[in-house]
């Protein structure tokens, strides 16, 4: 693109945008509305994963030490638990820490206590967190092929529920979006080639007097970027709004979910605004004025 | 400089437009292609454009040969050839003066250039005055002269004009084919679509004479009846 054309086709790019009335505004508003549910469709999807990670990481497996051990030698299998492949971390658990906790579990329950009459009845035991939920279960083997340890608990049934749901979700979440994005491209490139019809005259006359058609496509593109632009930084805004509005509103007080600040996710929100804007509005404008190039 | 040499034109439908048609319009040549409706005069523009393409034969427009040119050329071959529509095509939301500018930004002269020569160009044609006027704020004679202006501005060495003066009065019809002569003097080759044979016969040039496709006369100095 030489300088000169440059100016040439950014002014007529602007000029078009802002001229055209209706049509104008009609593309920014579909591209806005189009962004902003994908936006929301985006914090949906980014809190539900949260929310499963969570869920993930409560998802723990508990190895009981045989009661033969001494304290020290239980305390011991901690370098053989730790050294388990997928093993995050473990946490000894004595049978005095479980006792209190086992207290505490029964309160109101005294003469249950009494009847103990001071016996411990627990075992030493193993909190063990694996690195991914996926691996829990061949964790669980492996620890409870360890001697000394007599006895694993693990649920599996929640385990591979977790798993399920969370790759019925990744795949469902990503047909969603690109079916939204097909969609939002669909309605873009027709808002556009409408617009285009109004001014096929102009394009045909360009033709005539020699254009390229690359000079021809140029203003349509500035044009495109515009429209991108600017519906992207709307949508921005009011997913900003509509996400703080519904945290502070409506899941306020809700404590069994977990909510992401904003902040944690304007960047990558920013970024697809931009990139899906920018790359509709580039390329609908492109495309929609193709038909009127060959003559 | 036009070459047709045995040209046969079929549109998709089946209408055949062209049969061996021949005739070369050397440069600076003043010529009128006449005819009655569908005898192929407007096909005979649109080969020259290259708005469409030919079966079989050759056609030659300046250093152009349209059998083998390609796509990315077709701008260019354009550049050298100005057009002049029966309906005039001017973009009814830019002036007078931007709508022979735009012509001019096409073929990427510079901004200087443009400012010096569109005032000469709407000077040329009898409109340095509606300069910042609109289109629809100008008469049918007026909208033609403006189309002729965006036509020559890049100087091109043929002028097609098809039916120019079929939607203004005999009065500006006459001024219309002064403007050709003027420009014709100046050395640009220039030629007339019409069926108008009476400002054919007034202007005394060649005239080339078409029916049902085929060439039915090719002499200087006005068409059959």
């Amino acid at each position: 693109m030489k300088r000169i054309n440059a100016f040439y086709f950014i002014k007529e790019g602007l000029k078009n945008t802002f001229t055209q009335g209706f049509m104008g505004i009609a593309s920014i508003a579909i591209l806005l509305s189009c962004l902003v549910i994908i936006g929301i469709f985006m914090l949906t999807t980014e809190n539900i994963d949260l929310n499963l990670q969570n869920i993930e990481e409560q998802d723990e497996i508990v190895a009981f030490v045989d009661e033969i051990l001494t304290i020290e030698e239980a305390q011991d299998l901690k370098y053989v638990i730790d050294a388990v492949p997928h093993v995050k971390d473990s946490i000894f658990v004595s049978n005095e820490e479980a006792l209190k906790t086992f207290e505490g579990q029964l309160e109101g329950a005294e003469d249950v206590m009494a009847e103990l009459e001071g016996d411990n009845p627990l075992r030493h035991s193993y909190r063990i967190f694996v690195d991914q939920i996926e691996n829990s279960s061949a964790v669980a083997d492996s620890v409870r092929m360890i001697p000394g340890v007599i006895k694993v608990r693990h649920n599996e049934f929640v385990t591979n529920n977790i798993i399920s749901l969370r790759n019925v979700f990744s795949v469902a979440a990503f047909a969603f979006f690109i079916i939204l994005l097909a969609l939002s491209v669909f309605i873009i490139y027709n808002t556009i080639r409408l617009a285009t019809v109004a001014r096929r005259k102009e394009i045909n006359i360009m033709k005539f007097v020699g254009a390229t058609n690359w000079f021809i496509r140029w203003p349509f593109v500035i044009e495109g970027l515009i429209i991108g632009l600017l519906a992207a930084t709307l949508a921005y805004f009011c997913s900003w709004y509509l996400y703080t509005y519904f945290v502070d509103n409506v899941f306020e007080g809700i404590n069994i979910v977990k909510l992401l600040e904003f902040g944690a996710i304007r960047g990558r929100l920013a970024l697809i605004f931009y990139g899906v804007g920018i790359l509709i509005g580039v390329i609908g404008s492109a495309f929609a004025i193709r038909k009127y190039l060959r003559v | 400089m036009v070459l047709f040499n045995k040209v046969t034109k079929t549109y998709a439908n089946g209408t055949k437009a062209l049969e061996d048609v021949s005739f070369r319009i050397d440069q600076g040549e003043f010529v009128f292609i006449i005819g009655a409706s569908g005898a192929g005069k407007t096909t005979i523009t649109k080969l020259i454009t290259r708005q469409e393409a030919f079966d079989s034969g050759e056609v030659v427009v300046n250093k152009y040969r349209l059998k083998t040119l390609r796509n990315s050329q077709i701008p260019y071959l354009r550049r050298t050839v100005g057009v002049v529509f029966q309906d005039f095509r001017l973009i009814d939301n830019k002036t007078v003066y931007e709508n022979v500018a735009f012509a001019m930004r096409i073929v990427n002269a510079p901004a200087k250039e443009i400012r010096a020569r569109v005032p000469h160009v709407l000077s040329l044609v009898g409109l340095s005055h509606k300069a910042k006027a609109y289109p629809t704020q100008l008469s049918g004679g007026e909208q033609q002269r403006v189309a002729i202006a965006r036509a020559i501005i890049n100087s091109p060495s043929i002028l097609i004009a098809d039916e120019p003066t079929g939607n203004v009065d005999p009065n500006m019809s006459r001024e219309i084919m002064d403007l050709f002569q003027a420009i014709n003097d100046r050395g640009t080759t220039i030629i007339v679509v019409t069926h108008e044979l009476s400002l054919v016969r007034r202007m005394k040039k060649r005239v080339i004479q078409l029916d049902g496709g085929r060439i039915l006369y090719d002499k200087v100095g006005g068409g059959q009846e």
